[in-house]
């Protein structure tokens, strides 16, 4: 290569370059001086801007039809900063004019004009003043007329149905929060857009949203639209219709009220305030629709989206925590009424038969592994005799569960093979607990099915036998939400499907509803028919002579059971204070229901199994009590 | 016959370097600093502002002075080290890089956002001009410089900076064709960039950027987003005319578009000076375009000359990427007006490369008939 060779190159190179600016000059003049594009007329001061409104925000009804959310007529003065006249003493005047119509000050009207939103974007509106009535916005748009940077839009508010009936589930909707921002505006909401942030409200937000209508305009200082460019209609929200009974959820929470009150401990000299509070579900076995869904306390559902902040602020500081729901939000032990799910595992491996026969006198005594001179004693809540599988069952024989989980051991000798933690373990979880159910709700916790890999790793304690009999009992490291238990014991009565439990049914326009679908999340083998016995056992436990006798309403033959896990340091007569459960299904031969019913502070038979019969009393029809 | 100068004697003597590519470089950081004042004189922290870009422009001087001074030929050995801190500062980036409008190009240091891709870019010309400079056009020199464009190119393209990447490919394009190789290795990289660029584009060209090359084709598309942007730059230029509107951003039709003083900064003088004033800025490119390339062949070695010919090339594809998307010939892509457009990082990159041009001018050969010291060897 010669020297001669680069200097071509090099020459060629800037040939390239002064060719392309020479093309791009030529494009510069043909478009600002040859041919430039008709601009459109704006007059100093007039500017090109995108107007949106928020569609129509859905409604939501219940399975019959019943309205449950409403928007209602407010109106809002906003400023448009851009549009405030520039020359300080007009500016002056037209905030006076403001202040005048509104009596919001003028001190706030200027912060308003320069901090937060109009700083980064002036020509987005700011409101400023709140208005409930229309002759007043009436008037205040009359009053506001010809003042520039100044308008007076509706603003519809959304006004909950049934007071703190339905408070959890609905949810509110909000300002958005200034953490979340970015990611509104992402997904194109304007800056003073109003979302749902709780409930079905925030879980549905893009169906009940739909999408704003947007208009690019040409518009005069004082908002007069002058020229339209182009714009996207609106496209107003979808309904949402839940599988909620109004009816059925108003029963269910006056007779949990009922239920929890009733077993209310008295009050005991330094210890904390037993909590009023409680939680019930009601399940169509066959659809995991949620009829019914109650959690107490209870707030006021407009509350939330009022926007006021010291009844916010109340809510957050009561120590029953209203805010919090109760039938997914939360776990306990089930207590007794797990030991449904060990019948069913039991049966399934082979572990016992329905006429397998165990004796309890009251408490089995267990060696330690390791030092003989040690005995472990667990207790039963009664000396029951000699049962089989479904006497157990209703009398919730400890001992009986003990060996089904546990195992028994005498002497060296393997008395009675059990179903061991692990195998237990699996049957727990594959009928939905330790996971979330999938409820079409928000922050829903998982609960809590231990083993010993957990054990050893969340505790740092090897597994030991005694913690396989309390696993057996449904006492211990287990955890449990309401819901849960409902989908185990509609599993139980579907003869095997776990569902997905869902409020909502069905989400659409006019009257136009598309069901959502019906979800199986696991299928039980069932390989044994175990299922039937299992709900033959709680048949039995719901007769006159089982444990359960209390939820079954006159005229109709039940499955159920009861549970009732201690909890919390003992009192000095060695008592425990309690939480009480109860599920069921029902009718016994052709199931439609399930019931799962918490109460924080009671028994399960005594407290929570009367909840469960006005239930069933209310669905079916059986009591004159319909209001 | 001719008298040679004493070495020290000389460099004394054309301190100056290139007075005509400096007058260049400080017309545009002017023109830049004039029409942001116009731009912001409205808003309530206009001062501060302009204050700041005012100081970003004295730090690029600065930097200018400094690289002139210092003999480029330093660069040399350095060029190894140099294009591997580039490559680690990406790194740096997609890996802790602060997000801005759906990309990761930024880190911040002590309050200020840098753009560590502006020095990338930088690096991989001098190393590439380094590596080449002592290398006859063979297969396997090509591989590697290929290679180091590749690594640098791809993190580029990652954050993702489609303009970025572009620009980088087209400067080592231009030290390709300067090497020289043979027009028909040039026409084999120019077939293959064709083949390549569909499968790139389906590969590595986020969304947004896809919507954006949608609305080059179609700007009704989307008439309130990206479109509305291009209509509007559209109506700034029409605006403009001949003589333009003046500074005062008043009723500017880029109003409200946060990109107009970078991205859209040819538009914007177009719209505040007319047609007058993008044809003057478009003509200073010219003078640099004119002085980078004679530079390249005055320069006293083949580093030299290469590393000139890169630099040069960085800057006026750069511009003309940019006046393109302006004057809607090239899909928006984000890239700045090289010392116009606001953001320090590119502009102090641009000094920077301008400092080294002027310090390849001051050590150029005045005496005509004297060789490069590192003639090539035959191949």
């Amino acid at each position: 290569m010669t020297e001669g060779a680069v200097r071509v190159r090099l020459r060629s190179l800037f040939g390239i370059a002064l060719a392309a600016l020479a093309l791009l000059s030529l494009q510069v003049l043909r478009m600002q001086v040859i041919d430039p594009v008709d601009p459109p007329a704006l007059a100093s001061g007039d500017q090109p801007r995108v107007i949106e409104s928020e569609a129509a925000r859905g409604l939501i009804y219940d399975r019959n039809g019943m309205p449950l959310v409403q928007n209602v007529a407010s109106y809002l003065v906003r400023l448009v900063p851009a549009d405030l006249p520039e020359e300080p003493d007009e500016r002056r005047r037209a905030l006076v004019a403001i202040e005048r119509a509104t009596s919001v000050p003028v001190s706030r009207l200027e912060a308003a004009t320069r901090d937060g939103i109009a700083a980064v974007d002036p020509t987005a509106p700011v409101a400023v003043h709140e208005v409930a009535d229309a002759t007043e916005a009436i008037r205040l748009r009359t009053a506001l007329s010809g003042v520039p940077g100044v308008e007076v839009v509706g603003a519809p508010t959304r006004v909950y149905a049934g007071g703190d009936l339905l408070a959890h589930l609905l949810g509110s909707v909000a300002a958005i929060d200034e953490t979340e921002l970015v990611a509104y505006l992402d997904e194109g909401y304007p800056m003073d857009a109003t979302v749902g942030r709780s409930g079905l409200e925030a879980v549905y937000e893009e169906e009940l949203r739909g999408s704003p209508e947007r208009r690019l305009v040409v518009a005069d200082p004082t908002g007069r639209v002058l020229s339209e460019l182009g714009g996207v209609a609106a496209e107003p929200g979808s309904d949402l219709q839940l599988s909620i009974d109004i009816e059925l959820q108003a029963v269910v929470a006056e007779t949990l009220a009922e239920g929890i009150v009733a077993g209310l401990p008295a009050a005991y000299p330094g210890r904390p305030a037993p909590r009023v509070a409680g939680a019930a579900v009601v399940l169509d076995v066959r659809s995991g629709e949620v009829l019914a869904q109650v959690s107490l306390p209870s707030f006021d559902a407009n509350a939330l989206t009022a926007g006021d902040d010291a009844a916010l602020a109340a809510l957050l500081e009561d120590p029953a925590r209203p805010l919090v729901d109760r039938t997914y939000m939360e776990s306990h032990p089930p207590g007794s009424t797990f030991k449904t799910l060990v019948a069913y595992a039991a049966l399934e491996e082979g572990v016992a038969t329905p006429d397998t026969r165990i004796t309890s006198l009251g408490a089995i005594y267990v060696q330690d592994e390791y030092n003989p001179e040690v005995t472990y004693v667990f207790r039963d809540w009664a000396a029951h005799g000699t049962t089989d599988l479904y006497r157990g069952l209703a009398v919730s024989s400890d001992v009986y569960f003990y060996y089904l989980s546990g195992g028994y051991r005498q002497g060296g000798q393997t008395v009675f093979e059990g179903l061991g933690a692990e195998r237990l373990a699996d049957y727990a979880r594959q009928i939905g607990l330790g996971t979330p159910t999938g409820l079409d709700l928000p922050g829903e916790t998982s609960g809590l099915v231990p083993d010993p890999d957990w054990k050893e790793e969340a505790v740092g304690d090897p597994w030991f036998l005694g913690d396989t009999y309390t696993f057996g009992i449904g006492q211990g490291y287990l955890t449990v939400t309401p819901m849960q238990m409902a989908v185990l014991v509609a599993a139980i009565a579907n003869d095997g499907e776990v569902l997905r439990p869902r409020l909502v049914r069905a989400i659409g326009r006019d009257g136009e509803f598309v069901e959502t679908p019906r979800v199986v999340v696991d299928e039980l083998a069932n390989e044994r028919d175990s299922l039937a016995v299992v709900r033959e056992a709680m048949r039995i436990t719901a007769s006159a002579t089982g444990t359960a006798w209390r939820g079954q309403p006159a005229g109709l033959t039940i499955g159920g059971k009861t549970g009732t896990a201690e909890f919390g340091a003992p009192y000095p007569n060695g008592n425990y204070d309690s939480h009480g459960w109860y599920i069921g299904f029902a009718p016994f031969d052709d199931p439609e229901i399930a019931v799962a019913v918490y109460v924080e502070h009671g028994i399960g038979s005594t407290h929570a199994g009367p909840v469960a019969r006005r239930i069933f009393e209310h669905y079916f029809g059986l009591t004159d009590e319909v209001r | 016959m001719t008298i040679r100068v004493p070495a020290v004697a000389w460099r004394r003597a054309s301190t100056a370097g290139d007075p005509l590519l400096v007058f260049a470089v400080l017309a545009l950081g002017a023109v830049g600093l004039l029409s942001l004042e116009g731009a912001v004189r409205s808003s309530g922290n206009a001062g501060s502002e302009v204050l700041r870009h005012a100081a970003l422009v004295g730090v690029g001087l600065l930097v200018l002075v400094v690289t002139a001074r210092i003999d480029y030929r330093v660069w040399r050995p350095l060029a190894g080290p140099l294009y591997v801190g580039g490559l680690a500062l990406l790194m740096v980036v997609l890996v802790a890089g602060s997000e801005e409008f759906g990309a990761r190009r930024w880190v911040v240091v002590a309050g200020y956002s840098l753009q560590p891709s502006e020095l990338a870019k930088l690096t991989t010309i001098i190393a590439t001009a380094a590596w080449i400079s002592s290398r006859g056009p063979t297969l396997r020199a090509f591989l590697v410089a290929l290679g180091a464009l590749a690594l640098c190119a791809g993190l580029v393209l990652a954050e993702p900076d489609l303009g970025g990447g572009l620009l980088l490919v087209a400067a080592w394009m231009a030290l390709m064709v300067a090497w020289p190789l043979s027009p028909r290795a040039l026409g084999t990289i120019a077939t293959a960039a064709l083949a390549v660029v569909p499968m790139a584009f389906a590969l590595a060209v986020p969304a947004y950027q896809r919507e954006r090359l949608a609305v080059f084709f179609d700007p009704g598309r989307d008439p309130l987003g990206s479109g509305f942007t291009l209509r509007q730059v559209e109506v700034a230029l029409a605006e403009g005319g001949l003589t333009g509107r003046g500074l005062d951003a008043t009723g500017s039709a880029l109003a409200g578009i946060a990109t107009r003083g970078s991205d859209f900064a040819l538009a914007q003088l177009g719209e505040q000076f007319g047609a007058v004033g993008a044809l003057f800025v478009l003509a200073a490119y010219g003078v640099i375009a004119w002085r980078g390339f004679a530079i390249a062949e005055r320069a006293p070695d083949r580093f030299g000359a290469l590393l000139a010919a890169g630099l040069t090339a960085l800057v006026v594809v750069q511009a003309t990427l940019h006046v393109a998307v302006n004057v809607r010939m090239f899909p928006a892509t984000g890239i700045p007006l090289p010392l116009v457009s606001l953001g320090g990082s590119s502009l102090v990159a641009t000094c920077a490369a301008a400092g080294l041009l002027l310090s390849i001018a001051t050590r150029s050969r005045t005496d005509p008939f004297e060789r490069w010291s590192e003639a090539p060897r035959r191949h």
